[in-house]
Order: structure tokens, then sequence, then C-alpha cells
């Protein structure tokens, strides 16, 4: 947090991930649908940064997120801070206790078929991590 | 009758073509075999359309608790699993299987799916409404509303025939 208490912002080049609990989210080519990326009524899109995590600690975040359902976390989608704003959408630092590194995708159109193209777009881009199977 | 012969003939007949020995006999036996593979995943005949019928009875009943997503998506109605059926029964016969999914706000979707950019997107409600979403390539892409009522709207069959286009 900067001296003003200013939540400093998101730089370009930051990896976000978006948890994926539910498996019809992944097409059979393993890359991702974007009714992973539609935003919630609040339409505010919970990602984690990646800052400074180490890839397991990323994982066990990715994993906090699946036991709240329960549901198995099948890996993750990737994608940075710049294709977000590409789309005329803004990220920003949302922490929460459980989570440090957590952030919302928000700036959405409020109707339903504005909201499924900006997440086609934001989905063309992703890269999808599958969960190891070691963790 | 010669539609449906010639259909029979292509989905159960298509291993033939491995005995083609000109060019222009594979080329006649290559398009058997992809006219085969078309026929295969339609809609209106099986294994294709039970498929996808098997898949949203599976993907309503998983996402009929609230936060199957784990980020506090909504259920699934019964209403909206009745409407997103209907709209399957009625897509028409050559029509390749769409593959399904929910979104949070508990719709939902069809996905007819070809790359990243050439893909489309229809999410069924409980209010009838067909929302869809398409990206036609680099730069092109439509997205908007129509009402369902019983009969595809002709904006979404164009779509599918521009993305599943060869």
């Amino acid at each position: 947090m900067s001296v003003d208490g200013a939540m400093p912002s998101i730089a370009n080049e930051e990896l976000l991930a978006r948890f994926i609990v539910f498996s019809r989210w992944i097409r059979s080519n393993q890359t991702v649908k974007p009714d992973a990326f539609m935003p919630p009524s609040t339409l505010d899109l919970s990602v984690t940064r990646h800052k400074d995590l180490s890839i397991q600690t990323l994982w066990q975040i990715g994993q906090q997120v699946a036991d709240a359902r329960p549901a198995t976390l099948y890996g993750r989608a990737d994608l940075t801070a710049t294709e977000v704003r590409r789309q005329k959408l803004e990220v920003e630092p949302r922490p929460v206790p459980e989570n440090l590194n957590h952030a919302s995708i928000i700036g959405w159109p409020a109707d339903k078929p504005a909201q499924k193209s900006f997440a086609q777009e934001l989905a063309a881009v992703a890269r999808y991590v599958a969960k190891p199977s070691a963790l | 009758m010669i539609i449906a012969m010639t259909t029979t003939a292509l989905i159960y007949y298509g291993a033939a073509s491995t005995r083609a020995v000109s060019d222009a006999a594979r080329h006649v036996a290559d398009q058997i075999e992809t006219g085969r593979r078309h026929l295969q995943n339609s809609v209106s005949l099986s294994p294709g359309g039970k498929r996808v019928c098997d898949d949203l009875c599976a993907v309503a009943e998983e996402c009929k608790i609230p936060n199957w997503d784990g980020h506090g998506a909504m259920p699934v109605s019964e209403e909206t699993y009745r409407l997103a059926y209907r709209f399957i029964e009625s897509l028409p016969l050559g029509i390749p299987a769409p593959s399904v999914g929910a979104e949070p706000d508990g719709h939902l979707t069809l996905e007819w799916h070809r790359s990243l950019r050439r893909t489309l997107s229809v999410s069924i409600g409980p209010d009838g409404d067909a929302h869809y979403a398409a990206l036609l390539g680099p730069r092109k892409k439509a997205y908007g509303t129509e009402p369902f009522f019983d009969e595809i709207p002709k904006t979404i069959l164009d779509l599918i025939a521009q993305v599943m286009a060869a």
C-alpha cells in the first residue's frame, strides 16, 4: 500500500490466474471456454495475481477456492493485465484475508451479449495450465 | 428416401474409401469420409444428438446448487434446462453438435467451436432469450440477443454456418 493509503495499480506485464473448478470450462483441446470469464452479477471477476507467489502457493490458493465449494481444482487460465486492458476492462487489487493477491476484473458492460463478447476475447488469449498431479 | 439412404451409406460405408487408388477416387473417398464425419456429429442423428442431451442433463444436474463454480455462481433452474433442451431439439438436421457449459448467472451455454477466433457461444436463460456472441476471424465479431420460440433464430443459424464453414 502506498503512503496515501491507495493500493498500487497492477502492472501491465503482471500475470493473472483464473482458477478453473468446473470441468466444462475446458475444451478437449485444453483451451478455455468464455464461460470461465463471464462476470458474476456484481460485475467483478475474481482472479489471483502471480506477483511474488511461488507456483506452489498459487496452486494452494486455487485449492482453497475449490475447497470452498467443495469441488475439484482442474487448473488455471493465465493472462496478463495488458490482455485485460486491451478489451477496455480494468483489473484492480482486491486483497482478502485468505488471498492477499486477490484482484478483480472490472468495467464490464451491463448487457449480457456484450459481456459474452468480452469473455470470448479474454478466453481467446488465456493460456490453460492443468493442475499438476503431484500437488 | 434417397437422402436417408445416402445418409446411411455415408455413415456405415465410409470405410470403403480406403480401397480407392487413383487421385480422383481418393478425392471422392475423402469427400465421403468428411461427409460421414459431419453426419455422425449432427445434432439430430445419434450418437451426437444423444451425447448433447446427455451432457445438458449432466451440466444442469451439476450446476443446480448455488456456488457451483466456487466463485458464487447462481444455480441452473429447471426452466433454463427445459428451454435449452428445446433449443437443441429445434436445431435443424445437419447442424454439428455443440458442446454444453454453464455461466455464473445460471444460464446454460451451447458452443460451436472451430478455433480460438472462430467460435460461437449461445446462452439460454429462464426468460427464453438466446444471448449470443461470436468471433469470426481476427477482427470480426458479432453479439446480440434473439427471442427463442421453438424455432432457432436465423441470425444464430447463420452464425453457426459461418463458424463451422470449412
